[in-house]
């Protein structure tokens, strides 16, 4: 049974190559039409088909959990309440680069993959198991990949179809995404219904916070089960809020499962929850910044679901992005069609998703030349992994930056790794990298006290030579040290081990838990004007301020968070994957609305002030802080330019046009009225 | 049915057997083995094919490896070739000052897009009529970017037209 197009015998739907599509007009497939539920309102129907057999009523699996008292909360004599439904959409990761694998058997039965992800671990593992092959058997390389996002971390469907048409074949296999098969057969974003209802005192702390969401998976689960559990509690850890329930279903559908896609559920419950926030700022009079201030988690804090802020520097956050972007000045000094929002998020830095082992672990060699060689699982596809690892190493052994070389993962040689998600890599990664760079330092120091014949005294180390404390002029360079502890007698190659190991606690939202090492915060201020004649918004500006602990690479870090804000702008105001009786209308760049360069607002980047204590140097996760508080910050300076508020995402110009003119029949005006007597 | 064709590349004749259907984003890449040369949609909606063809850039998707017969083709690997045969260099593997650009300025993440976007930009410095952030942006609108934000790539374009206009 073909359960979604993109699906096993569905997935020949799209353009082959031109030899594999000649032999694929030689198959003919009869398919015998079965009933269909596209979305999650016809799979939740009475007396709906059920998609699989185990899943009564299409529930693909539930997620419920209640701490402090929630009714009592919301009872609470004086306490403002909102509540409101949000409704985010399906979109493409749209990395350059589609979904590829080259698979072929070697002589001796081993099976090698090359692929276009970014987890060979687990694709190793995956590969062994569906093929019945012992693990040893199955060799899984990276190469550079041409971006992820997220969703190459899951995607997996074509490695076990290349093994195994390369065994049938005999000969190598390569298998290559068109980007239409990138539309229907990938893993997009999760589409969302969200109920949420929030009430704070009138003093202006939040009290309690209830949601119901519904999230359509598609055919099958996959990743959807974990980001039901980050959409569940992640965002509750933001603002100090000691009443929560949460009640979340997932939905089966006829349309591709879901994947990974920077913020892993984050973008969608900040846009509901913060617009709450906005809403109860209202009711009370007061700024939505400063009421976001007053509430807002401080380092030290223990968040309600257990959670350990060893560093926040969200209130920082806040302050700067209220100086930077003029917003007590332009609050005060309003202008028509002209709105500011304002909006945060908090986000993982390496959350724990199993018991076992959850770190990671690099090694280090140091050639006779001086050169040095980093081997890690966690690989590099465009984010800058490689470059901060070997930044890293330079430090730690204050040598230049082009003597340090990051293998590729391969996983013949690079020891097991979770790979690349959860903004894990600089914390994880690199704290591995970092502990086997002291280690090699503390051997390079205890061949130069060998090769120096130093029997008293210290070395040190600085500007790659290693010398004697006291007496520089009896120094070698790194080079020197290594040559002669690899060719000394009973010497040996400089080859140390870098193991990191996360004193966190398995991700539950159910009890009390501590999943990462380390949180990252953003906070965002927009500021927009919309033409009320055709709809358009232009973003005058966008401010952010991000908390990622110290900030190793300033140059990439500032790219990081201004591609993140781009792709919330288009999840915000123009892309989708529109369906229609199941099949996509439309795939491809443009269709689907992917923002080109003209889509890109003037971005201030500043960060806090901030050092966190477990984070290498400080440092936390930096890649998903952009993207989060986008549609809520545009939709919050929409508000504030044309009283509406916008609940479903995209907002798009027409969305706009017609909103207006209902704003104005409204009034007993017609639209130009309206416009008038808002432009007075 | 294939049919002989003589292709002009990065300065080199290749005889090639190409089938009417092929295009020249895949002749490039499948028989000359220039995978510097992306392709990202075969739609001709993101770049990152884009090829000089006579000097203009071209997604080279879209182009038919037939119709590119007798006219003269440069590939992102021959761009540094081109740039020191212009100028009476002996041939090596120098980047060209807009690819030091790239570089320098932080514009390459995952780097799919990269070739595409340096060939485009390399038109619109070489033959663009105005030089200013609007004509820029509108050359390079055609080039999708997921990794940056344009903002990495658009400082190190106006960077090197700004070495451009220094030197002339």
């Amino acid at each position: 049974m073909v359960v979604f197009r993109g699906a096993g015998g569905g997935g020949g739907g799209g353009a082959a190559a031109a030899p594999a599509a000649e032999a694929l007009d030689a198959v003919v497939v009869e398919y015998e039409p079965l009933p269909a539920l596209f979305d999650f309102d016809a799979a939740l129907a009475e007396g709906a088909t059920l998609l699989h057999d185990d899943a009564p009523g299409n529930i693909a699996g539930t997620l419920a959990f209640s701490k402090g008292d929630v009714d009592a909360a919301f009872a609470e004599p004086g306490a403002v309440v909102v509540e409101g439904t949000y409704t985010t959409q399906r979109v493409h990761q749209c990395y350059m680069e589609p979904m590829a694998c080259l698979a072929e058997w070697s002589p001796d039965g081993r099976l090698i993959v090359h692929i276009g992800s970014m987890n060979t671990s687990g694709i190793r593992w995956m590969l062994a198991n569906s093929l019945e092959l012992p693990i040893s058997k199955v060799r899984v390389v990276q190469p550079n990949v041409g971006g992820s996002f997220g969703s190459k971390v899951t995607n997996a469907g074509i490695y076990p179809a290349a093994a195994w048409l390369a065994k049938l074949a005999g000969r190598p296999v390569r298998i290559v995404y068109t980007r239409e098969e990138e539309y229907f057969a990938s893993r997009p974003r999760v589409n969302n219904r969200i109920w949420l209802k929030t009430a704070a005192r009138r003093d202006g702390s939040l009290l309690a916070r209830e949601v119901t969401l519904l999230s359509d998976v598609g055919a099958y689960v996959e990743m959807a089960a974990a980001m039901l559990e980050v959409m569940s509690h992640r965002s509750d850890s933001l603002y100090r809020i000691p009443n929560i329930r949460f009640d979340g279903r997932m939905v089966y559908t006829n349309r591709s499962p879901v994947g990974a896609y920077r913020g892993f559920g984050n973008p969608q419950m900040t846009f509901a929850y913060e617009e709450q926030l906005d809403r109860i700022a209202r009711e009370l009079d007061r700024d939505p910044l400063e009421f976001r201030l007053q509430n807002a988690s401080r380092q030290g804090d223990v968040s309600v679901h257990g959670w350990e802020l060893q560093s926040c520097g969200y209130p920082e956050a806040l302050e700067i992005v209220r100086e930077r972007s003029g917003w007590d000045r332009k609050r005060a000094e309003r202008k028509p069609y002209r709105g500011l929002g304002v909006a945060g998020t908090i986000h993982e830095g390496d959350d724990r998703h199993s018991t076992g082992f959850a770190g990671s672990e690099a090694t280090l060699e140091i050639t006779e030349d001086g050169r040095v060689l980093v081997t890690s699982g966690e690989g590099e596809f465009g984010q800058g992994a490689h470059t901060t690892f070997a930044q890293i190493v330079a430090e730690e052994l204050t040598i230049p930056l082009e003597d340090v070389t990051v293998r590729f993962p391969d996983t013949d040689i690079s020891a097991y790794a979770l790979g690349p998600w959860g903004s894990r890599i600089t914390i994880s990664g690199g704290n591995a990298v970092k502990f086997a760079a002291e280690a090699a330092r503390n051997q390079l120091m205890e061949e130069a006290a060998i090769l120096l014949d130093v029997r008293e005294g210290n070395i040190a180390l600085a500007g790659g030579r290693l010398f004697v404390e006291g007496d520089p002029a009896r120094s070698a360079s790194v080079a020197e040290v290594a040559h002669s502890a690899l060719y000394r007698l009973s010497g040996g190659l400089i080859r140390t081990v870098g193991k990191e190991e996360p004193f966190t606690s398995m991700m539950n939202p159910e009890i009390q838990s501590n999943p990462c090492s380390a949180y990252s915060f953003a906070a965002q201020v927009a500021e927009v004007t919309v033409d009320p004649d055709t709809g358009q918004v232009r973003i005058d500006g966008i401010w952010t301020a991000n908390d990622c602990g110290t900030v190793l690479n300033p140059l990439m870090a500032d790219s990081q968070v201004e591609a993140s804000v781009l792709q919330g702008i288009g999840f915000t105001f123009s892309e989708h994957m529109e369906y229609r009786r199941g099949h996509l209308r439309e795939a491809g760049f443009l269709r689907t609305g992917t923002p080109n360069v003209f889509d890109m607002p003037p971005v201030d980047v500043q960060y806090t002030d901030t050092c966190d204590p477990y984070g290498p140097y400080g440092a936390k996760g930096v890649a998903e802080l952009g993207q989060p508080p986008i549609p809520a910050v545009l939709a919050g300076a929409i508000e504030d330019a044309i009283g509406v508020r916008f609940t479903t995402l995209p907002i798009t110009p027409e969305d706009i046009v017609r909103a207006l003119a209902t704003q104005a029949r409204g009034r007993g005006l017609s639209v130009t009225e309206g416009v008038e007597a808002v432009e007075s | 049915m294939r049919q002989a064709i003589v292709l002009q590349v990065n300065g080199r004749r290749h005889d090639v057997l190409a089938r009417p259907s092929d295009t020249l984003s895949q002749v490039l890449r499948e028989q000359l083995l220039l995978t510097g040369t992306k392709e990202g949609c075969g739609l001709g909606e993101c770049g990152a094919c884009s090829v000089l063809l006579d000097g203009r850039a071209v997604n080279s998707c879209l182009v038919l490896a037939v119709d590119a017969e007798g006219h003269e083709i440069v590939t992102i690997e021959g761009l540094g070739h081109r740039a020191a045969a212009a100028e009476g260099r002996p041939l090596d593997e120098t980047l060209t000052p807009l690819q030091e650009a790239f570089v320098e300025h932080g514009a390459i993440h995952c780097g799919f897009c990269t070739p595409g976007m340096v060939v485009t930009a390399t038109d619109y410095l070489e033959n663009g009529q105005r030089h200013d952030r609007e004509a820029l942006m509108r050359a390079i609108e055609g080039n999708i970017c997921r990794c940056t934000g344009y903002v990495t790539i658009v400082a190190a374009i106006e960077y090197a037209q700004a070495a451009v206009e220094a030197g002339a």
